[in-house]
């Protein structure tokens, strides 16, 4: 379970996450929508630890700064940024030791083969396209076998054939229990893969929905709505 | 499960032994395919080589006992290296993140002190280099006993380092003091290098400015007992110097404030508040890099700020590549003058005012030439916008010649070059009292000078860009520049022997355009397509 209570994150006077409370559940999909400048990366950053917030982000109950925590968590940032020294295959390896896992072969050669790495494993980081980066940096997190994970834009730069793997592996995941809570701009690719979504704007959770609630209403439908609904507020 | 492998984790600080081991492995795998790797190592070998060779030579210039000078050069170092790291460490600044260290290290499940002692390690493999080869020179050139040597280099190596670690924990992983308190902890910091300074007044009132004082201060038992850093100095004067009650109790002082900033760097809750600042670090460490791989200077956190500006553009296809940088100059807030443009003023108002008077015998012209000719090697001038039209493919759709677009990529520098040219050549000239023609004709050289030595850098980012690091394409350029101005000169003595001085810079000029002209030719085939040639 991945839990925010009364996130808030300030940049001198402003405020670019205010209070944000949201929940997804052991074996839940959440997506976080908004539009660009939204709050939805501060968010995501203050989850994965990366800035200084005030309020409480909980994974599995647990304070997310805790080594704990940070052991069955992952993240896929937006941008992926590789070690230029060091090949694909290596990535995996220093993941696997800084989280002090114990990694069948079998496994890292199964997940290379799923992202069609395998002939790639020997090329360098800086040899990389960005495509191929955010498949190493998908399978650095996917190899920590998380029971939280959370995906930034986890789609852009893939190939179509990564995109279809990728979301077989989130509905895999959450088949058996994880937590999963993306960020994403492209609803046409999380429309059937989602259980809970949160929509934020200028800061703020504007609406989140159970899609047991919302039956067969469209995703792109649903955002819209709201979201043309918050300007004409303005 | 039996028939499985299973990936081998190391154990204790494995994920980072694990990426240094790694990273050296595949960098040294790399540069050892590059031929210029070996180029460089000749050239650092040669180099130690002509230390190692000469420095005993220089010792013996200071006419003294050789510990006593062996402690001051190490004072020098410890005032050289010390203090600015600790400003940095107060300022949390001086441990480089990278993107990638921000990626996978800062979510993982790693304890965010040790992430700090990390990046406090990566810049080690030059402290070490340095600790070796002084450790080295101390047997080597001062005679001194290898136990002294080996006292020294743990010393320096290990417990300053471990000071230092303590001091960068303390002061980046700090997570009680806010902004006010850490700006007291710089004050702090400044005021030692104060008492420093202070001190150096004192002697320089009291003996004048002169070697002798210079070697007093530096043996001064005051400076011994400035906290941290003069105490780091009463244990080389302990060691090389022998006891006295200042460098014992200095020393004593020292290891004292090492045991306890280890302790309460041990006991320090840090939860990893750092992150933001380290990954807000990395972004703009990245933005730097890159700038300075193209050649620009950049200072990392510094955005540049524009203004508003408007230009019409006065023509179309590779023309439009003049006027678009045109108005980025605009935007700027010198317009196209930058740091050099003051140094090119102050030389040449500085040749006119030091020959004002001798006039240098007559020779001004060769005077101005010569510094000119001077600044142009020794600066590497302005970075320019034609390197960055290089990354943008719409350069390369434009629908001109690549000679054309070649042109309005770096007429802008001609321009600045003319300009520079008059700073320089205009305030010397006049003052010197050298004739309009001349003048005009220097400012002609210089412009041709700095064309040349643009177009041989287009040339060989054309041909070696791929091959070659920063510095070698800098030598690569130098060889190229060197190489016309050489056969210039040439033609330039041959013109004012036979007819005169504005015959011979006349040719100067001619052999100078003639090649650059070449060079400019090879170089264009940089703009034909977005690729190097090699």
């Amino acid at each position: 379970m991945l839990r925010t209570e009364n996130l808030t994150k300030t940049y001198g006077k402003y405020k670019a996450a205010d209070n944000v409370n949201l929940t997804v559940e052991s074996g839940e999909i959440g997506i976080l929508l908004g539009p660009n400048g939204a709050g939805k990366s501060t968010v995501i950053k203050s989850i994965a630890g990366l800035l200084r917030y005030k309020g409480k982000v909980l994974i599995e109950g647990m304070d997310a700064k805790s080594l704990e925590a940070k052991k069955i968590f992952a993240y896929v940032p937006e941008l992926p940024a590789m070690y230029e020294a060091l090949t694909v295959r290596e990535h995996i390896e220093f993941i696997i030791n800084a989280y002090k896992l114990s990694v069948a072969e079998k496994d890292i050669e199964e997940l290379f083969e799923r992202f069609e790495l395998l002939d790639k494993q020997d090329k360098l980081g800086n040899e990389l396209s960005k495509g191929m980066m955010q498949k190493v940096s998908i399978c650095c997190a996917l190899i920590v076998k998380p029971k939280v994970i959370m995906l930034d834009e986890p789609m852009v730069g893939l190939d179509p054939a990564a995109i279809k793997e990728l979301k077989r592996i989130i509905l895999e995941m959450k088949e058996a229990g994880t937590t999963i809570l993306i960020s994403t701009h492209m609803l046409e690719m999380v429309k059937e893969l989602w259980d809970v979504m949160f929509v934020m704007e200028k800061g703020n959770i504007v609406a989140s929905y159970k899609k047991s609630d919302v039956k067969e209403e469209d995703l792109e439908d649903l955002f819209f709505h709201i979201t043309d609904k918050e300007k004409e507020n303005k | 499960m039996k028939g499985v492998k299973y990936m081998k984790v190391i154990g204790g600080n494995s994920e980072f032994f694990y990426l240094y081991r790694k990273t050296f492995k595949n960098r040294v795998k790399r540069a050892i395919k590059k031929p210029v790797t070996y180029i460089y190592m000749a050239f650092v070998i040669w180099y130690l080589y002509i230390i190692f060779r000469y420095f005993d030579e220089v010792i013996q210039l200071f006419e003294m006992e050789k510990n006593s000078v062996l402690t001051a050069l190490l004072t020098v170092l410890v005032f050289v290296i010390v203090p600015s790291n600790m400003i940095s460490y107060s300022k949390r600044k001086g441990l480089i993140f990278r993107e990638p260290d921000v990626h996978f290290l800062f979510s993982a499940p790693i304890v965010p002190k040790r992430i700090l002692l990390y990046a406090h390690l990566k810049t080690m493999w030059m402290v070490l280099f340095l600790n070796l080869v002084v450790t080295i020179g101390i047997v080597a050139w001062f005679d001194m006993p290898v136990w002294k040597a080996a006292v020294y280099f743990i010393y320096s190596f290990i417990v300053e380092n471990i000071l230092e670690a303590c001091l960068m924990v303390l002061c980046y992983g700090n997570e009680r003091l806010d902004e006010g308190q850490m700006k007291r902890v710089q004050l702090l910091m400044y005021l030692l290098i104060g008492i420093f300074v202070l001190i150096g007044i004192l002697v320089y009132m009291k003996e004048g400015a002169s070697f002798g004082a210079v070697v007093d201060y530096l043996h001064s038992p005051a400076i011994r007992l400035v906290p941290i850093i003069g105490w780091n100095i009463a244990f080389l004067h302990l060691l090389f110097m022998g006891p006295d009650t200042v460098s014992i109790t200095g020393s004593i002082l020292y290891f004292g404030s090492v045991a306890i900033l280890l302790f309460a760097a041990l006991r320090m809750k840090c939860t990893g508040e750092y992150f933001e600042d380290a990954m807000k670090f990395a972004e703009d460490y990245e933005e730097a890099r890159k700038k300075g791989k193209a050649g620009e200077v950049a200072i990392i956190g510094k955005k540049k700020k524009y203004g508003k500006a408007e230009v019409a553009y006065k023509g179309g296809y590779g023309k439009a590549i003049f006027y678009r940088q045109l108005l980025e100059y605009k935007k700027n807030r010198f317009f196209i003058f930058g740091f050099y443009t003051l140094v090119c003023l102050c030389v040449g108002i500085g040749i006119g005012v030091f020959g004002y008077k001798e006039k240098f015998g007559g020779y001004g012209e060769f005077i101005i030439l010569g510094v000119m000719a001077y600044l142009t090697f020794l600066f590497s001038g302005y970075s320019g916008k034609w390197g960055k039209e290089l990354k943008k493919p719409y350069t390369y759709l434009i629908p001109d010649t690549a000679l054309c677009k070649l042109w309005y990529a770096t007429l802008m520098e001609h321009i600045r070059a003319l300009v520079d040219g008059c700073l320089i050549a205009l305030p010397a000239g006049v003052l010197l009292g050298i004739s309009v023609i001349r003048i005009l004709l220097i400012i002609g050289v210089y412009v041709c000078i700095q064309a040349c030595k643009l177009y041989a850098e287009v040339m060989v980012e054309a041909f070696l860009g791929n091959i070659l690091g920063t510095a070698g394409k800098q030598y690569a350029r130098v060889f190229f520049l060197g190489i016309v101005i050489m056969i210039g000169i040439m033609g330039a003595a041959a013109g004012t022997m036979i007819y005169s001085v504005e015959m011979g810079l006349l040719f100067l000029m001619g052999i100078v355009i003639l090649m650059t002209g070449g060079m400019m030719a090879i170089a264009a085939v940089n703009f034909e397509r977005m690729e190097t040639v090699v």
